[in-house]
């Protein structure tokens, strides 16, 4: 085909858009429908929560905490309470520990599930959507039995966790599980060998192990091409290394190889609040925390790091201390930062319409990549 | 004169209020209380928002969830001043009512009603999306009470110039971009 | 590791030839105080090897400039961006070193000890 310098146009696709992916701002030269450059414009959610974090008590920056990835809120909560564990040398009792577990893996399956219907209503399918979030909000009613709250949980406290969880409230997570693999199946078979989908996702947007890990690219995205790096087994904290479970890998790097690992973690995640709920009701009787009062806490000077591994990558929590009751310095280090970076690598020689699946594909939330 | 326009009123409001259509405007955690509003265990519809148009000129409520930082802000006037008259603005979350938790940041502006006209505040961290029913039958509510004789004040206190000519007009008194400017 | 700043580059280069293949992390600290002063910076790169599983941090001090690392990896680039935009760290040869978070009039860098902001919670009486 001819190329005619007359046929190039910038597009501004802009902060406010009918996707469902946040306010990202991308430039794109295209050459009538073919895609040359894109550039990527972040900032338009920038709240500086790592200043926040310098004038205030821990026990007040802790419900800020959950507000880094709003769709994790719990992972955000561990990732900080787990540095403040380590600087103050103190060890949670074992109770508190499967439950921190049990509410992360319930988060895992509820970001998951708000994925798979996002990213189906932005190729074009509006049915699905409808059924992910009647299972997603069935967990959302369940968190607000423990902790009170639908999103923003401020559960997680030094020490442990807020409030028990009775056996009552058990028994509803575990009638939840049990019916929730025939309701997904359902979806699953509208949606996985459907000739449509693997037309629009197969062999597109792919993405190689060199390019990876020279784009620092973690989680899901990195196993799709064929690397297993999974963090609860590779630097294990809480009661990961007591559990079993399996991390799957594929070998492609496509779109599609990204949505069936997913789907895959979600029955992986199932399995772990099994073992969970199991272990809970046996040892009902013991301790859930260690009741330090939140606005008394104050670590020893030093540095530390934590490793958790959350829906959408590796989330790294530095924090920094000089033996005062504030924080000297917060660092946050998450995944969506990088896979928006990765677009300027992926989205060239695609067309126009291939944009939102490439970019909905990664799992990208804008305000972990802003904070 | 009133008796002549109550019931031509009564018709032009029941028809603006019972047929809101929202834009789809969300920036952060409250955007996620939106769409689970929108879809099937609360729905929105049966309120009268079909559909969540993409484009500002085919809407007429904006539902601002999610905090607004001076980066957006440009962003959200433009999409303000390209909707059609009559319109209306709910303030959804404690971030766009006040600023929120972000009251010390250098970058968030603390409430939109520093740059935009507000009719409904809704207070909450997210709230639940029976609190944003509740706010949508309260505007309704609200609209109910319009008349078509005092039209011309509405007009007046909607319409805002764009952000470049506002050094020019005279008894405008908004504060835009404000990071607690004195 | 600790080394000084005007080896960095040579450090990385050698260590990613030898494995380390991945830029984890990029972290910035302001160590100076609240006075008037020269600002001293403590940078951390973090890196993590595929095939033996490990991970290495190197630390060093930076006045204000340092040699960009962004050529030898390539998720450098968003990083220093963000370093430059809320420290003040320029970086030599970054293919393309603007504010990346905040607008582009925005006067001062945030997180460096001596921004003055007029808005400040009041202190908490417990």
């Amino acid at each position: 085909m001819k190329t005619n310098s007359r046929n190039k146009m910038t597009l501004n696709i802009g902060p406010q858009h009918p996707s469902t992916h946040g306010v990202l701002r991308l430039l794109v030269e295209l050459e009538g429908e073919k895609i040359l450059k894109c550039t990527p414009h972040l900032g338009y959610l920038h709240r500086g929560l790592e200043k926040a974090a310098q004038n205030k008590l821990f026990g007040q920056y802790l419900p800020m905490v959950d507000r880094v990835d709003y769709l994790s809120g719990f992972f955000c909560s561990q990732a900080f309470l787990s540095t403040i564990e380590e600087l103050s040398e103190i060890e949670i009792p074992k109770k508190a520990q499967y439950i921190r577990v049990l509410t992360m893996e319930l988060n895992r399956i509820a970001s998951h599930l708000l994925w798979f219907g996002t990213f189906l209503m932005d190729i074009g399918a509006t049915g699905p959507i409808f059924y992910a979030f009647n299972l997603r909000n069935e967990i959302l009613n369940i968190f607000e039995k423990i902790t009170g709250a639908r999103m923003m949980y401020n559960y997680y406290v030094c020490g442990g966790v807020r409030r028990d969880i009775s056996n009552n409230i058990l028994k509803e997570i575990s009638d939840f599980t049990s019916h929730f693999n025939k309701k997904f199946k359902t979806l699953e078979n509208i949606v996985t060998k459907n000739p449509v989908f693997l037309d629009r996702t197969t062999g597109l947007g792919v993405l190689n192990t060199r390019d990876a890990f020279d784009y620092s690219i973690t989680g899901v995205n990195l196993r799709a091409s064929g690397y297993n790096l999974d963090f609860r087994k590779e630097k294990p904290y809480l009661v990961y290394n007591e559990l079993e479970f399996h991390t799957p890998v594929a070998f492609e790097g496509d779109c599609h190889s990204r949505y069936l690992l997913r789907v895959e973690e979600i029955k992986v995640s199932i399995n772990l609040v099994n073992q969970c709920i199991d272990w809970l009701l046996t040892h009902s009787q013991e301790n859930y925390s260690l009741n330090i009062n939140p606005l008394n806490i104050k670590p020893k000077t030093g540095t530390a790091v934590s490793y958790t591994e959350s829906p959408r990558g590796l989330i790294m929590c530095r924090l920094v201390t000089d033996g005062s009751e504030k924080p000297k310095r917060v660092k946050w280090r998450t995944p969506s930062f990088y896979a928006i970076q990765i677009l300027e690598k992926l989205l060239p020689e695609n067309t126009l319409a291939d944009l939102t699946t490439i970019y909905g594909s990664l799992d990208v939330a804008i305000s972990e990549a802003d904070r | 004169m009133n008796v002549i326009v109550s019931s031509v009123d009564k018709i032009l409001n029941f028809g603006k209020s019972n047929s809101l259509w929202p834009l789809t405007f969300a920036t952060s955690c409250c955007g996620i209380e939106l769409i689970h509003t929108a879809l099937a265990d609360f729905d929105i519809a049966r309120f009268g928002s079909e559909v969540f148009r993409g484009s500002p000129r085919q809407a007429d409520l904006l539902i601002c969830a999610g905090t607004i930082t001076a980066k957006m802000a440009p962003c959200l006037v433009n999409l303000y001043n390209q909707m059609a008259e009559p319109k209306y603005v709910i303030a959804m979350g404690a971030c766009a009512c006040s600023g929120g938790m972000f009251s010390d940041s250098y970058n968030v502006i603390q409430g939109i009603d520093r740059i935009l006209p507000v009719d409904i505040y809704l207070p909450g961290c997210p709230p639940k999306p029976e609190a944003l029913i509740d706010a949508l039958i309260k505007l309704q509510k609200g609209i109910k009470n319009e008349s078509i004789l005092k039209r011309k004040e509405e007009l007046k206190r909607h319409s805002i110039p764009f952000l470049d000519d506002i050094e020019n007009v005279e008894g405008l008194n908004i504060e835009y971009f404000g990071v607690d400017k004195p | 590791m600790k080394i000084e700043s005007s080896k960095t580059f040579e450090t990385l280069k050698t260590l990613k030839n030898t494995g380390y293949v991945t830029l984890i992390s990029l972290a910035a600290e302001d160590l100076s105080p609240n006075l008037e002063g020269e600002s001293e910076f403590l940078l951390t790169y973090t890196l993590y090897n595929p095939v033996t599983k490990a991970f290495e941090e190197i630390e060093t001090t930076v006045n204000s400039e340092i040699h960009s690392v962004s050529s030898l990896f390539k998720s450098a680039n968003y990083d220093e961006c963000e370093i430059y935009d809320l420290f003040g760290i320029k970086f030599k040869n970054h293919p393309n070193l603007k504010r990346i978070f905040l607008d582009e009039n925005f006067e001062g860098h945030p997180l460096k000890n001596d921004y003055k902001q007029d808005k400040t919670l009041p202190e908490r009486e417990i």
